[in-house]
């Protein structure tokens, strides 16, 4: 699994976060980042495993490659600018599950630095179609 | 010439400021700022992932917008510091949806070095639209009157 690859479809992304970014079984935008924002893939790593490299934060959101949103047009002068939200696997030395949900136009390279409105509405999207497992009671002894 | 603010000096101030400030107020506003008050103390890499301490600037335009919520009658019900450095406030709906989460809500970004962004998101069928806000009183007001319109609405 190379760097740089396109994850598939039915995969799933974890990462975790702290309660003060939950509500309900849904995320706020501060639980995530844009334009890069990183997760586990789960070819590669369990969410048990992703919870435990982050204790500090205790709950795990999740959301499948195949329900990332739609290409979202950024409005540059006259025209629109497609972009996409792409799961891309970034492997770091300590983590090799390491992969990114990158912002990238369908053509053409991704500016600097993107209007904040436009990174607003991308974090939007891509906060909207995540999930937050429910926490699972600790056992009965 | 840009105004050049000692982050730490301002920082420390203003949380005197705000403590002395919050013993004059309702429980609702109290909470706000204290909430505002725990952000201003993150350092750099608050969150291990090398997210960014609020500004000093950021902080003061968080307690604006705050007064200009409640003075509409708004209660703020989260304040998270925002991973690219600056404060996001959070009024919610009182519906919920499916999996306990609110229908409707409306985000405040006060980033450190970008202008405010208002993102006001219904859940219950998927939308959510972004605009910025000018950075005055008017441009406030305006913004909560925005939110106070889709909240209720």
């Amino acid at each position: 699994m190379a760097e740089g690859e396109r994850l598939r479809p039915e995969e799933w992304l974890y990462r975790t976060l702290t309660d003060e970014n939950v509500d309900g079984d849904r995320i706020l935008e501060e639980a995530i980042e844009m334009p890069d924002c990183s997760f586990d893939r789960s070819a590669m790593t369990t969410p048990e495993e992703v919870l435990a490299r982050r204790p500090q934060e205790p709950r795990l959101m999740e959301v499948q490659v195949s329900a990332l949103p739609p290409p979202i047009p950024r409005k540059v002068k006259e025209t629109s600018v497609m972009y996409e939200l792409a799961a891309i696997h970034r492997p770091k030395p300590e983590n090799l599950a390491h992969s990114q949900v990158e912002l990238t136009p369908l053509v053409g390279d991704r500016p600097r630095r993107l209007p904040p409105e436009f990174r607003s509405t991308a974090l939007s999207a891509l906060a909207a179609k995540i999930r937050v497992r429910p926490l699972v009671p600790p056992e009965q002894t | 010439m840009p105004v050049q603010i000692d982050s730490g000096l301002a920082g420390g101030l203003y949380r005197a400021f705000l403590a002395q400030q919050s013993s004059q107020l309702s429980s609702s506003a109290r909470a706000a700022l204290e909430m505002l008050n725990e952000i201003t103390s993150l350092d750099d890499d608050w969150n291990g992932r090398g997210g960014e301490a609020p500004s000093a600037l950021a902080v003061v335009v968080a307690r604006r917008v705050l007064e200009a919520l409640h003075g509409a009658g708004l209660e703020p019900e989260r304040l998270n510091a925002m991973p690219e450095g600056g404060v996001a406030i959070y009024c919610f709906g009182s519906e919920r949806i499916q999996g306990g989460a609110r229908a409707r809500y409306a985000r405040i970004a006060i980033a450190n070095d970008d202008p405010i962004c208002l993102t006001l998101t219904s859940r219950s069928d998927d939308t959510s639209t972004t605009r910025s806000v000018r950075d005055d009183i008017p441009g406030w007001s305006d913004a909560v009157e925005s939110i106070g319109t889709f909240l209720r609405s």
